[in-house]
């Protein structure tokens, strides 16, 4: 059970550095993760929706109506310019901390 | 940003809730849909697949839950049901709420009204880089001339010898007869030179600005206009340039139209003209640096600081210094020469700083006023509210809930009185630009409730009412909540401190309003003053006009001929008593009065230091009969004197006492500044009785030094022939009557001569005071509020006290205490507080009196009738606030009191 | 940056990994360890190491800090120890997908 393992934080930045590479509906981005981490992250698809809910609020992402591959109406969501601010700063963030938690787990028994 | 995109979404999403809703479990569906059809293209049968589907997406309530949280909808619903909740309590308490909301709100309408007025006067003006333009003007400490203008030799002297400014302008303001095919108007426009606009980084909204060829003095006929007359007169029309203007006769072409910024230092210009000078005033003027009659701006150079600029030119003014006689650097050490520099802001604030600054003190010590009235009777409502707050925490309700209510209670009342205060602003506000901004700031057109001032106003009311929603439930917390669940609220006997602590605010806000009516009296009595001064002419029945002849006048001959004929002409008006010229009516702003005279020896420069010096001003016989102005010595002038000017003239007693004392001045003769010769000297015939000359609320001293100033009447005619002159007619008539008849006349002398400052003269002289009777008025206004806020506080907190000791009067009452004896003994309860308030705001008036002196006129910032007066007179209203609520408890019945237990 | 449960409880295991420590010393350490990069709160750490005690990860036991105050000291179990391999493995999985993630896109 990883499931837990998945901060808040780092899907959020999951999916803005996944929009930013174009508009998307919360099906593709979950293909995308999924792809991406080739079943590593055990993350339930649906808890996309509440992260994407949150950027929208926050005014990272906004949403509009459009027609997916298989002509069924669907959301798409894409990048602000806050968006595309939030992605750089919270980039650096992410690795700052990586970078700390790694420093721990290779140092603390030492 | 993040928050305010937040904040504003959750608001949005608050009346969207059904669509968000809709469209999210459309999406969720969406992507089951598509999950479903991949595990069916994988073979999965519908069934399957769609379980398959579930189970990666997770619990789809729980998800559904979560995205609804992200909208932020919740915590704006509890917001909403709180407010219902406190607007609901609101309402029950309808005195609190309307007299928290009126208070509150008028107080705050009069500090919108004062900051944006504040803002508009004192803010920077609207050309870019505002604080690198300043005008350069002389000033004379030592003769008590601290602001005198400039000159043409500083002018030349500066704009050739500095490197710290990038323009360097003369302007002149100038006043004419403007004729177009609508008639004849005065007008007032600016004589610029070449650099004036650029000064102020503005572009020509129509045609062009000055060029060299318009700087040619022989034909400079070129006229640009401000874009307000162009509005007005020319409809903001692009055809106007070619178009013609003729000024006292001679035409003048325009060549564009220059916007606003370039008349922001002034106020209603109408025009401006190309300023040239020929060599021979050059000349003279560089020989003559100090005759200062024309102002001088410039911008200096990016970077370079005020003070950078002031060295270089206190470098020219020293080289200038060594290079005249010593007789002239010895005047100009003694006067205390320096050529000042200073931003339009710095000028404003000099010119209205003072007045404005105590307009806003009065303000806000209304509003403090105010503030101690809504603690009061928040404190008074909180008292009874301990039950409820008490009933509410046994139910469970925290401390922080029970404080965000009173905060969300305090943020509805501020909101409330926000909006009546802007309001009431607002309209307050185009009461000041209709009756007071002429009186007041006649430079201005209009003032603006100004975004600044709303966004202020608004802060100061929300700190306000949470800071007193704050004070008013922080003693109800302290009492302990538990203890008076089981009192009725009735009974809450309010403890000894915050008796005392009541008692402290009525007598701080009696102080407050103490000070406040000490300054208005005092304003009151200084414009009294000034109304009911002896100002030495009558001038009931006296009606006049000014006019100015053209330049086709050319000659002293012509001028002096349309003298005799307009004098002619008025006395043969039916119902006159007398009628005469002058160059300058008394106690009215007027041209060329402040002049100076030389006597035997002194030179020009020792006139201006004041001992030797007198004005002068130009009138034709009749003048005094007119003004009934006594003669006491001697004779008046005869038509003979001003007809065939004989070098006669007459002094007022000022005159006769300062420069001959003890003596008879009949037969005495004296010399003019520009004939320092003996053989022009004028002859003294007749000594007259002082009038007020520079106007009923001034001294009639020029300097500081000398405190009367001495005044020379000459002969209109004698060796000066103005053209821009006042008649007055002395006539029972009525004004319009005479006026009708008085143009028909000159029209006959003069077709294209327009009237103006027409009018009968006691109410111009009334009207002149009109600057100082609106600074009065509203600092009467704002004393009267907080006089009747303290009036309120003192009946309020009597009220309660009262209301709060009903058993013990009761008591009283029963073991056979008089009802006389009660009602003295509340009254005496609000004597004290009176007394108290009185005390210290005598000590708050006596410390902050110095700073009206400025603005009082013969009465002394500690004048005792004031402060006796206005104390009796706040006592009075005390014992009136107290009478209601003492009678009130002599009226109680013990048995009712008793029972009520 | 805020740490989530799941990385927190891997914290805590690896500091716990050198020896028993109070949890007061385990914030200190984190934070040492992590060049004040990553501040643990009080608040989040007890909760913590109340869930990977009932977890049977680690234990607890009343013992006198140097100072001689008696505190509440936290060591792992066996079963923690093991733990730790696992969440140290999925710890470095999940880093590298998230960098691939950004990498790539």
């Amino acid at each position: 059970m990883t499931k837990h393992i998945f901060p808040q934080g780092a899907l959020e930045l999951v999916i803005l550095r996944i929009l930013k590479n174009g508009s998307n509906h919360g099906w593709g981005i979950s293909q995308k993760i999924h792809l991406l981490s080739k079943d590593v992250l055990k993350v339930e698809e649906g808890s996309l929706y509440p992260a994407l809910a949150r950027m929208v609020q926050k005014g990272w992402i906004e949403s509009e109506w459009g027609v997916s591959e298989n002509n069924r109406r669907a959301k798409y969501y894409k990048l602000t310019s806050l968006g595309r601010k939030r992605l750089s700063s919270e980039q650096e963030n992410w690795e700052a901390m990586a970078a700390a938690i790694a420093d721990i787990l290779g140092m603390a028994g030492s | 940003m993040e928050l305010i995109h937040y904040i504003r979404k959750s608001f949005g999403n608050l009346f969207q809730r059904r669509r968000l809703n809709e469209e999210m479990t459309e999406e969720m569906e969406h992507h089951l849909s598509m999950s479903i059809d991949r595990y069916e293209q994988e073979g999965m049968s519908p069934d399957e697949a769609r379980r398959a589907a579930m189970r990666d997406f997770g619990g789809v309530g729980k998800l559904q839950e979560e995205v609804r949280d992200a909208w932020g909808t919740l915590v704006v619903m509890d917001l909403i049901r709180d407010s219902r909740y406190a607007l609901r309590l609101l309402c029950k308490s309808k005195i609190f709420t309307l007299a928290t909301v009126l208070i509150l709100g008028l107080c705050i309408a009069g500090n919108a009204i004062v900051f944006s007025i504040l803002h508009s006067i004192l803010g920077p003006p609207s050309y870019p880089d505002p604080d690198q333009v300043v005008e350069i003007y002389n000033s004379y400490p030592g003769t008590g001339l601290d602001r005198m203008s400039s000159n043409i030799a500083q002018y030349l002297d500066y704009s050739e010898n500095t490197s710290v400014f990038e323009q360097l302008s003369l302007v002149d303001e100038t006043t004419v007869n403007l004729s177009s095919a609508l008639g004849t108007v005065r007008g007032t426009g600016l004589r610029v030179t070449k650099e004036y606009f650029d000064m102020f980084r503005t572009r020509p909204l129509v045609g062009r600005f000055f060029v060299d060829e318009d700087f040619d003095h022989n034909d400079n006929s070129s006229l640009i206009l401000t874009e307000a007359y162009w509005r007005n007169h020319f409809a903001g029309s692009s055809d106007v340039v070619g178009e013609t203007l003729v000024f006292h006769g001679k035409p003048f072409t325009i060549i564009g139209v220059a916007p606003q910024a370039a008349s922001a230092h002034f106020g209603a210009l109408s025009f401006f003209q190309a300023w040239t000078w020929d060599v021979q005033r050059t000349e003279f003027y560089k020989e003559r640096r100090h005759r200062n009659y024309t102002n001088l701006w410039g911008r200096l150079k990016a970077g370079v600081t005020v003070d950078q600029a002031k060295a270089q030119i206190d470098a020219l003014d020293q080289r200038y210094v060594q290079q005249v006689s010593q007789e002239q650097r010895d005047s100009l050490n003694r006067q205390k020469h320096e050529t000042k520099l200073e931003t339009f802001q710095q000028t404003r604030q000099y010119r209205y700083g003072a007045s404005l600054y105590l307009l806003q003190g009065s303000v806000l010590l209304v509003l403090l006023i105010g503030c101690i009235n809504i603690l009061n009777l928040q404190l008074t409502r909180g008292a009874g509210r301990s039950t409820e707050y008490a009933m509410r925490k046994s139910l469970g309700a925290s401390r922080l809930a029970l404080f965000r209510q009173v905060l969300i209670e305090s943020g509805l009342l501020s909101l409330g009185s926000c909006l009546l205060g802007l309001l009431a602003g607002w309209w307050g506000l185009s009461l000041v630009n209709q009756f007071l901004l002429p009186d007041l700031w006649s430079g201005l057109s209009s003032i603006e409730l100004s975004a600044t001032s709303v966004w202020r106003v608004l802060f100061l009311s929300i700190g306000i009412a949470l800071l007193l929603g704050v004070f008013s439930i922080v003693p109800v917390l302290k009492e302990g909540l538990s203890i008076s669940i089981r009192e009725s609220s009735r009974k809450t006997t309010a403890s000894r401190s915050m008796v005392n602590f009541r008692s402290f605010l009525v007598s701080s806000q009696l102080a407050l309003s103490l000070i406040l009516l000490i300054g208005s009296g005092l304003l009151l009595q200084s414009f009294f003053n000034a109304l009911n001064r002896d100002s030495g002419f009558d001038a009931r029945d006296v009606k006049t006009a000014s006019l100015e002849l053209s330049w086709n006048y050319s000659s002293r001959e012509k001028v002096s001929q349309f003298y005799s004929r307009l004098k002619t002409s008025l006395r043969s008006l039916p119902g006159i008593e007398s009628a005469a010229l002058a160059t300058k009516l008394p106690s009215l702003e007027g041209e060329g009065y402040q002049n100076w005279s030389i006597f035997p020896g002194k030179s020009e420069l020792d006139a201006m230091a004041g001992s030797n010096s007198s004005n002068i001003v130009f009138v034709s016989e009749g003048y005094f009969e007119a003004l009934k102005i006594p003669l006491l010595e001697g004779r008046l002038f005869t038509a003979a004197d001003t007809e065939n000017p004989t070098r006669n003239v007459v002094v007022d007693r000022n005159f006769a006492e300062h420069f001959f004392p003890g003596q008879s001045p009949i037969g005495q003769q004296v010399y003019d500044e520009r004939d320092r010769k003996s053989e022009y000297a004028c002859t003294i015939i007749g000594v007259v009785e002082n009038v007020s000359h520079n106007g009923l609320d001034r001294g009639d001293g020029l300097s500081a030094t000398s405190g009367r100033y001495p005044l020379l009447y000459y002969p209109l005619n004698f060796n000066y022939t103005p053209r821009e002159f006042s008649f007055l007619v002395r006539s029972k008539r009525s004004f319009s009557e005479l006026l009708d008849l008085a143009r028909e006349n000159i029209k006959d002398l003069d077709p294209q001569l327009p009237l103006f400052l027409a009018g009968e003269l006691d109410q111009m002289v009334d009207e002149s005071l009109n600057d100082r009777r609106a600074f009065m008025l509203l600092i009467s206004i704002l004393g009267a509020m907080a006089l009747l806020l303290s009036g309120i506080g003192v009946y309020g907190t009597l009220s309660y006290d009262v209301s709060q000791r009903v058993k013990e009067i009761g008591i009283r009452v029963a073991i056979g205490a008089s009802r006389t004896l009660i009602l003295k003994k509340i009254l005496s309860q609000g004597f004290r507080k009176a007394m108290v308030g009185i005390a210290v705001g005598l000590m708050g008036a006596w410390i902050l009196s110095d700073r009206l002196s400025d603005f009082l006129f013969q009465v002394s910032p500690l004048d005792p009738i004031a402060y006796i007066g206005v104390s009796l007179f706040l006592l009075a209203v005390a014992f009136i606030a107290s009478y209601a609520p003492a009678r009130k408890a002599t009226l109680v019945d013990p048995i009712e009191a008793l029972r009520s237990e | 940056m805020e740490l989530k449960q799941g990385t927190l409880d891997l914290l805590i295991l690896r500091i716990l990994l050198s020896g028993k420590r109070h949890g007061y010393g385990i914030v200190k350490r984190i934070q040492f360890l992590s060049n004040e990069m990553l501040n643990v709160g009080q608040g989040s750490m007890y909760p913590a190491l109340h869930r990977l005690e009932r977890k049977g990860w680690v234990k607890s036991s009343r013992e006198e800090t140097e100072k001689g105050k008696v505190t509440k000291f936290y060591r792992l179990t066996a079963r923690g120890r093991k733990q730790v391999e696992k969440e140290k493995q999925a710890w470095h999985d999940f880093i590298s997908v998230i960098n691939r993630v950004l990498e790539e896109g």
